[in-house]
């Protein structure tokens, strides 16, 4: 059974995973962080398209789970386990973890060496929770992805709990930065917004906070005031669609939404989206500054190098950010950004774990 | 038009077929009556690329109309344009080389937590 190094990245809004196949280049994949159960044949009756969609069921248990889009399809409030810190520890998080690990390793049977990460004020404040994780994700796990049809067995076991951001500065910070130096990463997500600062790879706790703002928040606002303005609500998935479209800058179309029969325009639905990512995207530059102010006069990480935005707000805002944080930069890949730093560590501890270094007497 | 070997290199270039990319180009060559000649369009907008690059000033690709303008099939929502927001001034940064020492020193410091 081969063994494979594995990121995992359970975000509150989306989860992540990556892997690298016989020292191949990376393999990334991302999914919606919803969950809902799933009636496999009801749905194919329904001429729901199932073959493509991720439904999971685990050996010894009877319900079917499916997972990202057709969960957020199916269902109006599907699981995301959002303000529940247990959610790291939680079953949905093993589900997410096989699911898109056997979506990217094509072996009938595996063994997964992962990394993964918690917000770092939850990993200072919450010790034990790294362990609780471990013995929920570790063990031989048997799951069929096809309804039955085929099952895969996967042994996972947890290599390493770090901190959200400590990935994303393996994968890329700068070796060469002096040792006084300290490197830094918004990471702007679904539902949080979390500061890391480290030096090397060591935290500067005073610099690491989180706080409830992201995507989600410009989401919520956007549904808000589409539904005062047209009196109807509007559905988180045509909400999101809006949103994806914002962030396209013009490649992806806004969806057709009615309301009593009129078609709204997509120039006022990007009206809205943009208001409301103009609104969080000054309350995120505001707590970024305030949790990093370096002078009276206005300076703002100036000594961080390098400051790395990541996460899936980038795409909404990177420029906001900017203009407070001239040298901010940001990944190629910003939403695997981290799982890529713990798929990198979990190599490194998967070949020491191969080849114990000798001892000497 | 007969191909120039000696002073052309050729090249056989595939676009996916209904694909972003494709639409936009046959926008573009219909803008400026290139349509018969969309090789040399190719080379033409390939040059202006380099160009850009090396001016760091990439995303200032104005000029290429949306394939919205000639009916993209990919566009649900026709005759709903939005405006086009201001390119925005961006660094990114690729996987860095130093990847494998810095995982290395991480192993060394999260092992012991």
């Amino acid at each position: 059974m081969k063994w494979y190094p594995y990121g995992h990245d359970f975000g509150n809004a989306e989860m992540g995973g990556v892997t690298m196949l016989l020292n191949g280049p990376m393999l990334a994949r991302s999914v919606p962080t919803a969950f809902v159960k799933a009636d496999v044949t009801a749905l194919s009756s329904l001429g729901v398209d199932t073959a493509s969609a991720h439904i999971l069921r685990l050996q010894g248990e009877e319900i079917s789970y499916a997972l990202g889009e057709l969960a957020l399809q199916q269902a109006i409030e599907p699981w995301n386990g959002r303000g529940d810190i247990q959610r790291y520890a939680s079953k949905f998080s093993l589900r997410g973890l096989l699911t898109i690990a056997a979506s990217l390793i094509p072996d009938r049977e595996f063994g997964l060496y992962v990394v993964t990460g918690l917000p770092a004020e939850t990993y200072i404040k919450n010790t034990e929770l790294r362990h609780t994780i471990k013995n929920a994700l570790d063990g031989v796990h048997t799951f069929t992805l096809d309804g039955g049809k085929t099952w895969r067995t996967v042994s996972v076991e947890v290599a390493n709990v770090v901190m959200e951001g400590a990935g994303a500065l393996i994968a890329y910070g700068d070796k060469n930065a002096s040792k006084t130096a300290e490197s830094a990463v918004i990471d702007v997500g679904g539902r949080t917004t979390d500061l890391y600062v480290a030096r090397g790879q060591v935290p500067v706790t005073d610099f690491c906070k989180g706080k409830p703002l992201g995507v989600e928040s410009a989401t919520q606002m956007v549904m808000d005031a589409f539904e005062s303005k047209h009196n109807r609500p509007l559905s988180r998935l045509e909400a999101r669609e809006i949103m994806h479209a914002y962030a396209s800058s013009g490649t992806r179309p806004y969806p057709e939404i009615a309301a009593y029969g009129r078609t709204i325009e997509a120039y006022l639905l990007e009206r809205l989206a943009k208001e409301a990512i103009n609104q969080v995207g000054l309350e995120i530059v505001s707590f970024v500054a305030a949790t990093w102010r370096q002078s009276d006069r206005g300076a703002v990480a100036a000594s961080f190098k390098p400051a790395l935005n990541i996460g899936g707000g980038v795409y909404y805002f990177y420029s906001v950010l900017r203009g407070r944080i001239p040298h901010l930069a940001r990944p190629a890949d910003p939403i695997h950004a981290n799982a890529q730093g713990y798929c990198t560590l979990a190599a490194r501890l998967l070949s020491r774990k191969a080849e114990p270094r000798s001892v000497t007497a | 038009m007969p191909k120039d070997t000696e002073r052309y290199q050729y090249f056989t270039v595939g676009l996916e077929r209904d694909s972003w990319a494709l639409e936009r180009f046959k926008a573009d060559t219909k803008k400026h009556h290139m349509s018969d000649q969309p090789g040399k369009l190719i080379a033409l907008r390939l040059t202006e690329y380099y160009e850009l690059l090396e001016r760091g000033a990439l995303p200032a690709l104005a000029s290429v109309p949306h394939a919205s303008e000639s009916g993209s099939k990919g566009n649900r929502h026709k005759g709903m344009s939005t405006r086009e927001r201001q390119p925005v001034e961006e660094e990114v940064i690729a996987v860095s080389e130093d990847a494998e020492q810095n995982a290395d020193e991480a192993a060394d410091y999260w092992s012991t937590l």
